[in-house]
């Protein structure tokens, strides 16, 4: 899988600059009956979280730019083969990525230029469609629909070269299908992932054995031929084949000494070709493989299963059993893979003649799963179950960790579907009680691979599920897909992006394969704004004054809660004329004190369909609950390192240190610095008075007050400037040859310079099979063998851009050749 | 942040044009005329540019390449000889919303329409203007035209024209509030494309002079310019027409001329020396006179009844 496009692109911050403020409060405290009246409800609101209904149509400010029907491009749908033949990042492609990619792969960039224009075109109808059905789709099936339904209408000539790129772009496609953003994505991704794998697990198994088995076969013949049955008149006959005729096979049977080395015991024959046997029923035994089970809730993705594995179907197993029935499930499902791995260790041991009978049948009678190597885990197909996050809260949670604490290396993919109901019981209020967090119960396991991922963050979502299934250990994944409800204004996977960015279902992994020390395991990276308390973003708004501004936005939980249906009464949108000073932005509120609860006023930003951003009032079961979330949101950071309480302390610590350090070092180098200074400075002074002094005693012999003091001057002597600077020689280098390729010897092919042609027609009228148009309309050769040479150098001659290459004759036998050569001649130089 | 950056919003227009969406009746023009490539190049911007056919007009007015608006699958004005700007301005006046396009010729726009050229030069409307020069008259078999050389031989001036030609680039330079002025040639398609798209990008009337061969009237005119590089001038700036480099390579006179330089513009235009090939001037603050003329554009079908109504009852008794 390719970085996604989408995973990485920064922010839009040009979006349509159509975004206007409310006006901020008047200074005065002076408050109009209206505004008394609709204060005194708010109060009411705000403790209760009744009253307010939230219109569905405010939206976040950002996201009020991405209303329906405006065409976003992302990831989806995803374009998933099924045919387990692709390689590793090309099972599951974006839509984009997929088109892009195939025709870079069938079309060089000069062709398809009709396909190309269109691509924009038939990712949109694609995407509709997909969407609309909420289905997966046959693969090519819908591709060659919606190329059919782009040449609608066209001229046949521009369909004919539509449908030449067309086809060579079908051809090379394989199987798959679409698959939309829904609830079941993760069942179709981790299928496809399934497929792959095991292709990859086969081989690797094959390669083993193809190890073994020759050699294996060979102690079996050779101990066949020095038995007593390779003695036998019979035996030799055959073995003579034509000699029989001189020797006689029983004679020699009577008189051929018996073999010196013993032949196989038979426990150890039957051994062998036991293990052998083993080996002929791998295929059966991939082709059989069922790894997925999935609760019953999943059934109406059978369908779609099977395109995947056309010949087993995946098990379902009803909700009730649960996890209990995955424990004796497991057995059954590992059995045939442990005999396998026996087979290999037995047969590994009797080709090093190692197997000891009083050890190791002992050991392979009691050889079950537990004593596989980490190896020989990972060439096991995984046993993989989908559950829905509901059963899990309703009675199956124990199971789970039974499960879990089993060490069996299952893989349980639990779908969180529900609006951050993860503490839904019966009383059922997400606001009020406290979430029971499944991922991170699950790492308190300690030895499960556990990673919260999301089907709109699809790179993430892909990488964790493929870690999950290689592990040798279980692995717990729990992935936020669709939201159950929908919007009307927005499209599905902004509504599962949202829950990401306001902290209502955080992203990480824990590997407990990763590292020694626990910190390594642990990521929290791929969050959104990872080291912020809530993520920000930049819009641009228009001022009063008419200018256009960017201005930062925080996206908290209350922002996402706010597109829930079933809490739009704890938001209470306010009126122009009853903003007040006290109200605060609902981050800041939740950063300050306990007693500002009885004076502020928390609010958010939303924005109405005319793209005005209004302030809207929260209730306190909304602000109690952005509190939750953001201590988990905490905890998560601590964990992943991203905010760690002790490792700031230790930096904090380590940075005081360290600066004391310095300051004393500091203070150490000044005061050695002063010494110095003043040393130098009374030397300097002695010096110049013992100078002033031998100067003077000097003076008799007549010598220059200033010769002895302008005696160091002369140590810097200039040296004369080397003439030998670099000159531009133009023998320097040696003369890259610009002139054309040595003079073609034997033929050259004919050629157009097709961007100087003036698409006259003259050459087409020539020979319309020979000349051709190009998709831009422009001079090519169609078929050089359509044609005499004659044809060519007439073209030439008659093109009035002169840019028909008639290049040399591709029949020695065409008449006239000579002269039709000396004629091309001027239009091939 | 969501997933949402400045490409992933999917714009994506109702229909496709292909080249064939633009081609009109099969072109008459003689066989190896340069107003084929002319043809062919505006087909393939009018594609690139994606416009729809029944929002873009030519207009032309009589002569050879004056037939050009037949030619097209958009709509079209085959007018009046030397009439082709007023009517394009009519139609941009009114309905600034339409691609227009004008396709004329020497003696179209040089001779008899040499009046409402030098007033759509000063009006700037927002035209993209041909001028399909190949210096003389085809469509009547070889007559001197404003542009024909001095000593050209032709059926009026059989012994060679006696009067200098008009320079239709100094002339237009010496417009008052001229905004877009190049030039360009048949024979070098490329360069041709480049330079109709940077007139069509222009807001303002952008005036380029094609020059064009005339095989059967006037074969020699352009002779040794279309097959010796070394008589024209290729004018490059980063302001200027973008060419590809390996096309580029083949002239060996290269000037950087800087297109917003109105002096050095008119000087580079009337040399006679090196005929220079490029964008020549350039201005886009200058007036254009179809920005005051769409007032009632928007206006509901309701809403211009009413108005039509309450002019007509001053009328009624």
């Amino acid at each position: 899988m390719t970085p996604s496009e989408i995973d990485s692109k920064p922010l839009l911050s040009q979006a349509k600059p159509t975004l206007k403020m409310q006006k901020d409060p008047p200074a005065s405290d002076m408050l109009t009956p209206e505004s008394k009246e609709f204060w005194k409800k708010a109060g009411d609101f705000m403790r209760t979280g009744s009253g307010g209904a939230l219109d569905p149509s405010l939206l976040p400010p950002l996201l009020s730019l991405y209303r329906k029907p405006v065409h976003i491009r992302h990831d989806y749908p995803l374009w998933v083969t099924t045919d387990g033949n692709a390689s590793g990042n090309e099972v599951i492609q974006p839509l984009r990525t997929m088109l892009e990619r195939s025709l870079e792969k069938t079309l060089a960039p000069s062709e398809g230029r009709l396909l190309r224009d269109n691509l924009d075109r038939l990712e949109s109808l694609i995407r509709d469609k997909v969407m609309l059905e909420s289905k997966p789709l046959e693969g090519k099936a819908l591709l060659g629909e919606a190329l059919d339904k782009i040449k609608h209408g066209w001229n046949p000539v521009d369909q004919e070269q539509f449908d030449s790129s067309v086809h060579v772009l079908l051809r090379d496609i394989p199987g798959g299908i679409w698959v939309p953003f829904c609830m079941e994505t993760p069942i179709y991704l981790m299928a496809a992932l399934l497929k792959r794998d095991t292709k990859t697990r086969e081989t690797r198994i094959q390669e083993q054995i193809q190890k073994l088995r020759q050699p294996l076969e060979t102690m079996l013949w050779i101990n066949q031929s020095k038995g007593k049955e390779g003695h036998s008149p019979e035996k030799i006959q055959s073995s003579l084949g034509l000699g029989s005729a001189f020797i006689n096979p029983l004679a020699l049977s009577r008189v051929l000494p018996e073999s010196a080395n013993n032949p196989l015991s038979n426990r150890r024959l039957e051994r062998i070709r036991n293990v052998l046997k083993t080996f002929d029923d791998v295929p059966r035994l991939f082709a059989s493989e069922t790894s997925l089970a999935l609760s019953i809730a999943f059934r109406h993705c059978s369908e779609a299963l099977q395109m995947f594995f056309p010949e087993c179907k995946p098990q379902f197993y009803s909700s009730e059993q649960g996890f209990q029935t995955l424990q004796t499930r497991f057995e059954v499902h590992i059995k045939p893979w442990v005999e396998l791995i026996k087979a290999l260790r037995i047969g590994k041991l009797e080709l090093k003649e190692q197997y000891d009978e009083s050890i190791h049948d002992d050991y392979f009678e009691h050889f079950d799963w537990k004593f596989m190597t980490v190896e020989e885990l990972e060439m096991c197909p995984p046993l993989v179950m989908f559950e829905e996050e509901r059963t899990i809260q309703h009675n199956g949670f124990s199971d789970l960790s039974r499960l879990l604490l089993s060490e069996k290396p299952v893989k349980i993919v639990i779908l969180k579907t529900e609006s951050g109901s993860s503490a839904t019981d019966a009383q059922g209020d997400m606001l009020h009680t406290l979430r029971l967090e499944l991922g991170e119960v699950a790492v308190s396991h300690r030895q499960t691979y556990v990673a919260q991922a999301s089907t709109a963050l699809i790179q993430h979502c892909v990488t964790s599920i493929t870690r999950g299934l290689n592990i040798a250990k279980s692995a717990l994944l729990y992935v936020l897909s669709s939201p159950s409800w929908s919007s009307d204004e927005l499209q599905p996977w902004l509504l599962t992006h949202a829950a990401i960015e306001g902290r209502e279902f955080p992203l990480f992994s824990y590997d407990p394969e990763k590292g020694l020390l626990w910190g390594s395991r642990f990521s929290t990276d791929i969050n959104p704004s990872a080291f912020e308390d809530w993520p920000e973003y930049e819009i641009m708004i228009e001022t009063d004054a008419g200018q256009n501004q960017s201005r930062g936005f925080d996206f908290t939980f209350a922002d996402y809660a706010s597109l829930i249906p079933e809490f739009r009464s704890n938001f209470l949108l306010v009126p122009d004329a009853c903003v007040k000073p006290e109200m605060v932005p609902l981050q800041e509120f939740l950063q300050g004190p306990q007693e500002q609860y009885y004076r502020q006023r928390p609010f958010i930003w939303m924005a109405d369909t005319e793209g005005k951003i209004h302030r809207v009032l929260v209730s306190f079961a909304i602000v109690r609950t952005c509190k939750e979330r953001l201590d988990f949101w905490h905890m998560l950071q601590d964990l992943g390192g991203t905010r760690n309480y002790h490792a700031e302390i230790a930096a904090e610590k380590a940075r005081r240190e360290v600066s004391q350090e310095y300051e004393q070092k500091i203070e150490e180098l000044e005061q050695a610095h002063a010494r110095k200074i003043q040393q130098v400075s009374q030397n300097a002074a002695r010096q110049t008075m013992e100078n002033l002094a031998r100067t003077l005693l000097n003076l008799d012999a007549g010598e220059s007050v200033f010769s002895a003091t302008s005696a160091p001057m002369h140590s810097a002597t200039v040296s004369p400037r080397d003439d030998k600077s670099p000159t531009f020689s133009t023998n320097a280098e040696p003369e890259s040859k610009t002139g054309p390729a040595t003079s073609g010897p034997a033929s050259e092919a004919p050629w157009i310079e097709s961007v100087l042609c003036t698409s006259c027609g003259d050459c087409i009228a020539v020979n319309s099979t020979m000349f051709g148009y190009n998709e831009d309309k422009l001079a090519m050769i169609k078929n050089p063998l359509a044609g005499t040479f004659k044809h060519l150098v007439s073209a030439a001659e008659k093109c009035p851009a002169e840019c028909i290459h008639p290049g040399t004759p591709l029949n020695p036998k065409e008449p006239g050749l000579d002269k039709l050569i000396q004629r091309a001649a001027r239009f091939n130089g | 942040m969501f997933g949402l950056s400045e490409d992933c919003i999917l714009e994506v227009p109702e229909e496709y044009y292909t080249l064939k969406d633009y081609e009109g009746n099969v072109p008459r023009w003689c066989p190896g005329c340069g107003d084929n490539t002319v043809l062919t190049v505006i087909q393939r911007l009018c594609r690139d540019r994606q416009l729809p056919p029944e929002k873009t007009v030519f207009v032309s007015g009589i002569g050879c390449s004056s037939r050009f608006p037949h030619y097209m699958k958009t709509y079209g004005f085959h007018g009046l000889h030397g009439r082709a700007f007023p009517v394009a301005e009519g139609i941009k006046f009114r309905r600034p919303d339409l691609h227009v396009f004008v396709a004329t010729g020497d003696g179209d726009c040089c001779s008899i329409g040499a009046g409402h050229w030098v007033h759509a030069v000063r009006y700037n409307m927002d035209l993209t203007v041909m001028l399909l020069d190949n210096e003389i008259y085809g469509l009547t078999k070889k007559q001197t035209s404003p542009t024909s050389r001095i000593g050209t031989k032709s059926n009026t001036h059989p012994k060679g024209s006696i009067l200098p030609a008009i320079n239709p680039l100094t002339t237009t330079l010496g417009i008052s509030n001229v905004s877009f002025v190049a030039q360009t040639a048949d024979w070098n398609p490329p360069h041709m494309y480049a330079t109709l798209m940077a007139a069509h990008e222009h807001k303002g009337f952008s005036f380029v002079r094609i020059l064009q061969r005339c095989p059967h009237f006037n074969a020699d005119a352009f002779e040794t310019l279309a097959h010796d590089a070394d008589a024209s001038l290729l004018l490059r700036h980063q302001k200027g027409i973008q060419m590809d480099a390996a096309l580029e390579k083949r002239y060996p006179n290269i000037l950087e001329h800087d297109p917003s330089d109105l002096n050095k513009a008119r000087e580079v235009a009337g040399r006679e020396d090196k005929i220079p090939l490029g964008l020549l001037y350039q201005n886009t603050s200058n007036a254009c006179y179809n920005d005051y003329g769409a007032h009632n554009m928007g206006f509901t079908i309701e809403q211009k009844k009413e108005a039509l109504n309450r002019q007509l009852d001053r009328y009624a008794v």
